[in-house]
């Protein structure tokens, strides 16, 4: 507590302790993701089952239905790869931080009976999200190659932006889960937010096509950054434009140190709230 | 590793009217207050030597299970220091910590991880705390389908087999049956003697007694007393009764009615006005009971049931409706629930006169007790009206006192029947033996 005017050690503290308290996260990981599959026959199957479900449903509507096509600038004709392209970062943002909302009541008597680092309830939810994320992102692949005959070696660049994804999303969770304890209205708010938030983030569209005064969306939309990235390696092949990058990694950075202080003063009153 | 420090600590709980009004609080960085202090605790400082077994008493609401909390680190103090030294295991809560959906062996997993265990840890582990709990097949349930008294069992086998350096107990004993609680000591003890420390809050005098070395006594917050177990116990115990005579009220309107005596009289003007607790209660209410109480020969309540000594159960009554016929009456019975005894006016052969609207009688019922085994008993007091065939319930309170039986010697069973033993030969010689009980 009287550390708090050393950043670093701040910092320190906290990574000493992800690191110490790794079994403990992988424990709440295996344990978040056997509970969504808990009872089922199939059990983790169904991660499997609902992205080709997305997919196909897609493609029913708009290549099938609709017939849309799509100009070279996004990087396939076919409009169901590019939309999956970028639903999976946002599905992934979005799951984590809506569960990440009610996630400190949901633990509240581990939280109030036993001496549980709460932090790391949300890097367990996200992690768990992250096993769909990459199961999605294997079907994305094998389609998106067959589709085009070539894979880009640019999917290399995927992990910094998964990574640079997390980071925001934890900073986002950490503020949610923890205001959400004092204001239960805050789970509410967070999913009128995200609809939004959805629909300005250019994952139906392409970023360009926003008119030029509604150009900042995209530009400080750390989301919109992420899908246009995504778009920009796995299909398209290119390179994602270095300023964009040095942007989002700057949001993401802020975002995740500003919910992780926030979370860490709030946290004290976790026990006497919950 | 072991030693607890605490040093002048006070916790304030803030009051809020309002959820919101606490957000402000933390965001306006505590510059203006938005809420009132409820103090939970009051400057206590407690010195726990490493190795310690050290009892926790004190009324509802006294502050004890906040004190454990703090030692836990759960919760921050207001004021002063906890200084902890070593791995803390708290077993604060009934079941608390587990995952209703999950086994009971991710649950052990979970909690051993909480601790600090690593897997393999556990795994080592594991099949100690599986033996411990005994609960057989069902480890790979669902915690949900657990009885209170196996999610306890296994509690409590996860809290003592993860090798803390400090064992935080609070009333978790309460739950199980004979034969846990007589596991639990032995393990209690044998974790004592590993020079582990280990604190406990109970209510039963005897436990405490038994267990602890130390024993402090919280009164509203404050530390009162703390020190050797038997002087402590005995001030608290003391310090009960009074505080519940100061609640009775005299009052003129009272009548007693002595049973025992053929014709009923006026006696005391004394009523019962406290009811200790309420489990369930029921009845039309045409007269409801005012309250019980246990005394001694000279009338002075108290607070444990003596051994073979008399008492008088005390039950003040007041009618809220004319009452022909009415029957005041208690049974007795022990902490598993067992009913072990009662009687009432009626069984008595005493006829109360009837009750008006307003009326307020005490019945004093005077028993002779056995030698029984030292466990809790509590007292369920009733007023029916009509007969011991056909009665209408108008008021009736489950388990309204409950009383520790104070320890004698040795009882078989739940109770010991006065009683003599003669011993003849047939021999040469005769032998008469009169053996008083």
């Amino acid at each position: 507590m009287q550390a708090a005017s050393a950043p670093v050690q701040i910092a320190g503290n906290f990574l000493g302790n992800l690191v110490k308290r790794r079994g403990l996260i992988l424990n709440l990981v295996a344990r978040d993701f056997k509970q969504r599959y808990v009872g089922s026959t199939m059990g983790w199957l169904w991660a499997f089952v609902h992205p080709v479900v997305l997919l196909v449903s897609y493609t029913f509507v708009f290549s099938v239905v609709f017939k849309v096509r799509l100009g070279p600038e996004a990087g396939t004709s076919n409009y169901a790869i590019f939309l999956f392209a970028g639903m999976l970062p946002w599905l992934l943002f979005q799951e984590t931080v809506q569960r990440s909302a009610n996630s400190m009541v949901d633990y509240s008597n581990l939280i109030t009976k036993s001496v549980f680092p709460s932090e790391l309830i949300p890097i367990s939810i996200f992690l768990s999200n992250i096993l769909n994320h990459v199961l999605g992102m294997l079907i994305l692949l094998v389609v998106a190659a067959s589709f085009t005959g070539t894979l880009s070696a640019m999917i290399a660049l995927l992990p910094v932006y998964i990574v640079l994804l997390g980071l925001f999303t934890l900073g986002i969770s950490w503020l949610v889960s923890s205001l959400n304890v004092f204001l239960r209205d805050t789970a509410q708010l967070l999913a009128i937010v995200l609809t939004f938030w959805f629909w300005f983030t250019p994952i139906f569209f392409t970023a360009d096509r926003l008119p030029e005064r509604l150009r900042f969306l995209a530009d400080w939309n750390p989301l919109a950054g992420i899908v246009t990235a995504y778009r920009d390696c796995i299909l398209l092949g290119r390179w994602p434009s270095g300023a964009d990058l040095a942007r989002l990694a700057l949001i993401s950075i802020a975002t995740f140190i500003a919910g992780g202080l926030f979370f860490r003063h709030s946290k004290r009153a976790f026990g006497d709230v919950l | 590793m072991g030693a607890v420090h605490i040093r002048g600590v006070s916790k304030s709980y803030p009051i809020y009217d309002r959820p919101s009004d606490r957000l402000k609080e933390l965001l306006t960085g505590n510059r203006r207050s938005y809420h009132r202090d409820y103090w939970a605790l009051r400057d206590v400082s407690i010195e726990i030597p490493k190795g310690t077994t050290f009892g926790l008493v004190g009324e509802n609401g006294s502050g004890k299970s906040t004190l454990l909390q703090l030692i836990a680190g759960i919760l921050p103090p207001t004021q002063g220091t906890v200084a902890v030294e070593g791995r803390v295991s708290a077993l604060l809560e009934l079941g608390s910590g587990f995952n209703p959906e999950f086994s009971g062996r991710d649950n052990v997993f979970l909690n051993g991880a909480i601790l600090g265990l690593s897997n393999r840890e556990i795994e080592r582990l594991y099949p100690a705390i599986a033996s411990f709990a005994e609960i057989g097949e069902f480890i790979n349930q669902p915690v949900k389908t657990y009885s209170s008294g196996m999610v306890v069992r296994l509690a409590f086998a996860v809290a003592i087999t993860v090798e803390p350096d400090i064992l935080l107990v609070d009333e978790a004993l309460a739950v199980g049956d004979i034969y846990f609680r007589q596991r639990c000591m032995r393990k209690i003890h044998e974790l004592h003697r590993k020079g582990i420390t280990i604190i406990f809050v109970s209510h039963s005098a005897s436990d405490v007694k038994s267990l602890a070395q130390t024993v402090a006594w919280l009164d509203q917050g404050r530390l009162l007393e703390c020190g050797d177990p038997d002087d402590v116990i005995a001030h608290y115990l003391a310090f009960m009764v009074n505080k519940d005579s100061q609640y009775r009220k005299q009052s003129s309107a009272a009548a007693a009615i002595e049973t025992g005596t053929s014709s009923p009289r006026v006696t005391a003007p004394e009523i019962a006005d406290r009811i200790p607790n309420i489990d369930f209660r029921y009845g039309t209410r045409e007269a409801e009971i005012l309250g019980i109480a246990i005394l001694n020969e000279s009338g002075e309540e108290i607070g444990m049931l003596p051994q073979k000594a008399p008492v008088t159960v005390r039950i003040s009554v007041r009618a809220l409706a004319p009452v022909s016929m009415p029957i005041v009456g208690f049974m007795m019975r022990n902490h598993l629930g067992l009913e072990l005894a009662g009687t009432n006016t009626a069984l008595e052969d005493i006829q109360l006169p009837s009750f008006n609207a307003g009326d307020v009688y005490t019945v004093d019922f005077h028993l002779e007790l056995p030698e029984l085994y030292p466990a809790h008993f509590s007292f369920t007091p009733a007023i029916s009206n009509g007969t011991l065939e056909a009665f209408e319930v108008c008021d009736l309170i489950e388990n309204a006192i409950t009383l520790q039986a104070e320890k004698g010697r040795v009882v078989y069973g739940y109770l010991h029947f006065p009683c003599k033993v003669r011993v003849n030969a047939v021999a040469k010689t005769q032998v008469s033996v009169a053996q008083k009980a």
